[in-house]
């Protein structure tokens, strides 16, 4: 009895031992880890999504040519660290007043970081932008994630 | 005793690991959410900027502060329909840019939701604290208002005035002061040599340039805008005589620049006598997301 006690005993320390370890080397370092590059991918994309609204360079893009838009996102990808992916969509839509209002898709570019395969890991990001004179309204959604 | 002892440690060995792994978990999750909060944060920061950049651009204004200097670029008319492009474009947040953690809204000062081109152009800009109001009549951007209350005017150090006029040019004497024609009449005239002994005296360099690039600049710069003065620009085009009418005072107007639409690009410099001013729309923009809101006004 005294035998069967023991052993139970010990089974049950070895277990208790052996998820607490596991605890502890796997799920807070890696969390812990996971939570900050999704600050950094965040700050980035919306740090580089104010640079191209505040520079007006969006609200540029309608009406340019599709090669040219397709190599200047190109370009704004390069900004990201050779660590970080990036996808930038720009979607471009005419308005129609309603009843209902609803938008027209009038044009939508990608462009992507090379050698970049997508993971599930990803943090999005858009920005709006309004183009006065054409009276366009746009939409830049960008995907960002570690290589 | 031996047994025990075993027990004993056995039992201290696990307290410690427990005390560790409870320790690690919590501030794994702490630091798990405050990291939700700053992503959090920082998007309700992004998207609100974003839409008060917009609503400004759709306004075809733009607003420049450095210290006591508040500098307003503005074209006139306004050569969309204003209040489509505003119904629109709240439009477009709703269908294409909210998503169900996110909340965009547009409120009075009640705090009730309003649409967007609801906002009073006749109230545009007011700039904080002194109430000093920057406006048109409506959306067709025809006339340009400065309004002030008589005990708030004093806030207000000078005004210059630069207008380009786009399509016009003179139908004046923009050189010659004797002349019948001359362009710088003002009639009625509360204009003074200094602003000694003025309770309500505005400082007012103003210019304006016709198409032809001639450039003719007001000898007056001092104005009692306890009364009211006048003047009516002769501008022609190819196929139409105007007047540009200016007017100085009387308070609470300060400033009002009929266009009588002719199309212009004007710069005017505010300077007040405090760098302790900030500039509203009247709409309060409400960005909401499950940790976190911005409520404040445009």
């Amino acid at each position: 009895m005294k035998g069967f006690a023991i052993t139970i005993d010990a089974i049950i320390a070895l277990s208790l031992a052996a998820l607490m370890f596991a605890s502890i080397l796997t799920v807070i370092p890696e969390a812990s880890i996971n939570n900050y590059n999704k600050k950094q991918l965040s700050n980035l994309g919306n740090d580089i999504l104010a640079v191209m609204d505040g520079t007006g360079r969006l609200s540029y893009y309608v009406g340019q040519s599709s090669s040219f838009i397709q190599e200047d996102l190109g370009h704004y990808l390069t900004f990201l660290p050779q660590t970080f992916c990036g996808n930038i969509t720009l979607k471009i839509y005419s308005g129609n007043i309603g009843p209902p209002t609803s938008f027209t898709l009038v044009d939508s570019y990608s462009n992507q970081t090379e050698n970049c395969a997508k993971t599930n890991d990803i943090v999005k990001v858009k920005r709006m932008f309004i183009n006065y004179e054409n009276q366009r309204y746009g939409l830049t959604e960008f995907d960002l994630w570690l290589r | 005793m031996k047994g025990m002892f075993f027990t004993a440690i056995t039992f201290l060995i696990f307290l410690a690991i427990l005390t560790y792994v409870h320790a690690s978990v919590y501030n794994n999750v702490e630091a798990s959410r405050t990291v939700a909060y700053k992503i959090s944060a920082q998007r309700i920061y992004y998207s609100w900027l974003d839409v008060s950049d917009d609503v400004n651009t759709m306004l075809n204004v733009n607003l420049y502060r450095d210290k006591e200097l508040l500098q307003i670029n503005d074209s006139l008319p306004a050569t969309e329909d204003i209040e489509d492009l505003l119904d629109l474009y709240q439009e477009f947040i709703n269908q294409k840019y909210k998503d169900p953690t996110i909340e965009i809204n547009f409120e009075n000062i009640d705090g009730n939701r309003i649409n967007l081109s609801d906002m009073s152009p006749d109230s545009l800009f007011t700039i904080k604290p002194m109430n000093i109001v920057y406006s048109y009549p409506d959306y067709g951007k025809n006339e340009l208002i400065i309004e002030s209350d008589p005990s708030n005017f004093s806030f207000i150090d000078n005004i210059d005035v630069y207008i380009k006029l786009k399509n016009v040019e003179f139908d004046c004497n923009y050189t010659d002061s004797g002349a019948p024609d001359y362009c710088g009449k003002w009639a009625p005239d509360a204009s003074v040599s200094s602003c000694s002994g003025v309770t309500n005296c505005l400082t007012l360099n103003l210019t304006f340039e016709d198409s032809n690039n001639n450039i003719f600049n007001f000898e007056e710069n001092y104005f009692d805008v306890d009364s009211r003065s006048t003047n009516n620009l002769g501008v022609k085009n190819v196929t139409a005589n105007y007047f540009i009418k200016t007017h100085v005072g009387s308070l609470d107007t300060v400033l009002h620049i009929d266009l009588q639409n002719v199309i212009l690009e004007s710069t005017i410099n505010i300077k007040f006598n405090t760098t302790d001013f900030y500039i509203d729309l009247p709409s309060i923009l409400n960005v909401t997301t499950p940790f976190a809101k911005k409520v404040d006004f445009i």
